[in-house]
């Protein structure tokens, strides 16, 4: 049997999933974190349903492209039930999309969700009630809590699920407003089922929206709580955490290394592969793992909030000037995470147009895998203000973005105007538990990638390096295979000031991934590794110009291969891909060309 | 009829000038004909405004306010 989840955006719908199978999908408070519809099993007993988290709706009329997946799913599912979760907090809107479940004819459980939010709010839910009338059976969970969870779980098993009777008394005939219809009946219910106890309490959430709202302080606000962000990610904690693991790597592994090496008495070309290879080029990049961590856990806290749609609100009338809608900021904002999964988050976007512009702007929203990149220049080259430098290079992505599309909504994408509704979630605190289970997720990715696809491209990368093309052993790296091929290619980047085969080379391994630009850099630099030597190399081979020059290219030329891979998807069209490519590499030289020799 | 909404003012809703589909999600959204509106936020520029509705915050474009008529 297979078990639907479907319920309004933001009702908890993916919290449940994860309770019921043990998964660990990301949740955010926003609406419409779950893009795609997501499959998992539940075991009860000795039974095994299939359980699908569909993407959030508020009604079944297909007037987006997730209202019309959702309904056109429950119709081809057969043997099915549905599990409507219900927002408690939010019982009159939750139970509009319920009364058109109910007409489905699908056996049906509704979860009221959120049910210790309810109690804070001094309302009682009289589940008995709405369950007569509705003619299904009501239950009151937490899946934040974890509460409930077994009773849900017995009505599944004990096949509760029923197909209810009830209907609006209104056919949906012409000439009457449907929706008001549904409300009234909805008003009448709620008069009915639900009781105030208690006047609330003040609501912290108003209170907190009185200032970070506030009509003149809200821009201001944010632009202190992004500064602070990286202000922390940069800050003396991280860095010292990060010249610790440069220690350790230099003093304790590659003496053990060597010993070990020694002891086995292994060739001279191991020797060489893990110290101007592997070392270098993979373990290198662990010196940057705090900022990369520290950034996604601030992110997440702030994701998780219910920050990020007020953000989307504040932008909302700044990003119409050019040519965009506020809410294509949730999907940028995600970008500094990861590219990938903000690519797929714009399908939220309210039109095709919206969402082709957002995707084709994703190559320049920086991600976490560029982060080496500022963290090795910031802080080897502008040390006391790193954190400023690098918050820099974020806005310089946002504004180059900006400018981008401002382009393309006068040429390519000519406006279609359309609304900007969007719910604005209370705010919330995440648990400790689930910061941390998001943040091990992350750092377990980067483990996983470090040992996959960096370590192969690094081993590659010390072949073409240590050979010359004749396959001899070459005396030194500017004489190998890549440095023949990065010779070629480096005058290109001369007027951008940084010309030496080694940052041009850098840069072209850093496609597949963009941590392999810190990593290729630390090869070529024949560091051995070393974190004071490779930081000594950076601070002479670039200026301040230079390296300003680099970080924003490496920002903004090319996104990494999959993300690639994904934009060809979500655009559906080679041609507009081809060209978002081709635009981001010539932006790229374009904004690095003006820094290096107007600023 | 004038439409001055100001923060921290509250109208009932009488229906909407215009007909579209922003009306429609308006609807489903509970935005109905005898609802109160609260107005509580507004952007800056003159963005949108963050009315409460039924209990729960919504954002919407200034547009969308002005197209929503109000009793009295």
């Amino acid at each position: 049997m297979n078990i639907l989840l479907v319920g309004n955006p933001n009702c908890g719908k993916t919290t449940l999933f994860n309770i019921l199978t043990g998964g660990k999908q990301y949740v955010g408070n926003w609406p419409g974190v779950t893009v795609e519809k997501k499959e998992g099993n539940l075991q009860i007993k000795n039974q095994s349903f299939k359980i699908y988290d569909l993407p959030g709706i508020y009604s079944l009329e297909p007037n987006t492209l997730e209202q019309k997946i959702t309904k056109n799913f429950l119709g081809e599912t057969k043997n099915s039930i549905i599990v409507n979760v219900i927002d408690a907090t939010n019982l009159e809107r939750s139970l509009y999309l319920t009364f058109q479940l109910l007409k489905e004819k699908i056996p049906m459980i509704i979860a009221l969700n959120m049910s210790d939010e309810l109690v804070k709010k001094g309302m009682v839910i009289d589940l008995d009630r709405l369950s007569n009338v509705l003619g299904v059976p009501v239950i009151s969970i937490s899946a934040f809590k974890n509460s409930g969870i077994s009773d849900l779980k017995s009505l599944i098993i004990k096949n509760k699920a029923t197909i209810s009777s009830y209907s609006v008394k209104c056919a949906n005939c012409k000439g009457c407003i449907y929706s008001e219809k549904i409300y009234d009946e909805i008003d009448s219910l709620i008069n009915l089922c639900v009781k105030k106890t208690k006047n609330s309490k003040i609501d912290y959430s108003e209170k907190i929206d009185k200032v970070l709202l506030n009509k003149y302080l809200s821009i201001p606000f944010f632009l202190l709580i992004m500064y602070s962000v990286f202000w922390v990610t940069f800050g003396d904690f991280t860095s010292s955490i990060s010249d610790y693991i440069g220690l350790f790597l230099e003093n304790q592994f590659k003496t053990y290394l060597t010993f070990l090496l020694n002891f086995l008495n292994a060739p001279s070309y191991i020797h060489s592969l893990f110290i101007d290879g592997i070392i270098p080029g993979v373990l290198m990049i662990f010196v940057f793992l705090p900022q990369i961590t520290v950034l996604f856990i601030l992110m997440s806290f702030l994701e998780y909030s219910g920050y990020m749609t007020r953000v989307a609100f504040i932008m909302d009338k700044l990003f119409s000037y050019f040519g965009l809608g506020g809410s294509s900021f949730i999907p940028m904002l995600m970008g500094f995470g990861c590219s990938v999964p903000a690519i797929m988050s714009c399908r939220i976007l309210p039109s095709e147009k919206d969402r082709k512009l957002t995707i084709m702007l994703m190559p320049f929203i920086s991600c976490n895998a560029r982060l080496p990149v500022y963290a090795l220049f910031a802080g080897v080259l502008f040390e006391r203000q790193k954190g400023a430098v690098v918050f820099s290079i974020y806005l310089l992505g946002i504004f180059v973005a900006l400018i981008v599309a401002l382009i393309l909504s006068k040429t390519m994408f000519k406006k279609d105007s359309n609304g900007f509704i969007m719910e604005i979630p209370p705010y919330r605190l995440p648990t400790l538990k689930n910061i941390i289970i998001q943040a091990w997720e992350k750092v377990r990715g980067f483990l996983i990638k470090a040992g996959t696809l960096l370590l192969i491209a690094s081993v590659i990368v010390w072949i073409v390096k240590t050979y010359t093309i004749t396959f001899a052993i070459a005396d030194s790296p500017e004489n190998s295979i890549i440095a023949m091929f990065g010779k070629i290619i480096s005058p290109i980047f001369i007027p951008l000031g940084f010309g030496d085969w080694r940052s041009a080379t850098a840069l072209l391994i850093g496609i597949p991934a963009k941590e392999m630009i810190v990593s290729s850099l630390s090869m070529l630099s024949d560091t051995t590794g070393n974190q004071d030597l490779f930081y000594q190399y950076v601070k002479n081979s670039f200026s301040l110009k230079s390296a300003y020059s680099f970080m924003a290219f490496s920002l903004l030329y090319m996104p990494c291969l999959s993300t690639i891979i994904t934009m060809f998807k979500e655009l559906n069209s080679k041609r507009l891909a081809v060209f978002s490519l081709a635009l981001s590499f010539f932006t790229a030289y374009a904004v690095s060309f003006i820094i290096y020799n107007f600023l | 009829m004038k439409n001055k909404l100001r923060l921290g003012c509250k109208a009932t809703v009488k229906g909407f000038k215009n007909e579209n589909d922003n009306t429609k999600r308006l609807l489903e959204m509970g935005i109905t004909p005898g609802i109160t509106l609260y107005v509580l936020h507004t952007a800056p520029f003159g963005g949108g405004y963050i009315v409460k509705v039924r209990d729960y915050l919504v954002a919407i474009r200034a547009s969308e306010l002005l197209n929503i008529e109000f009793e009295k």
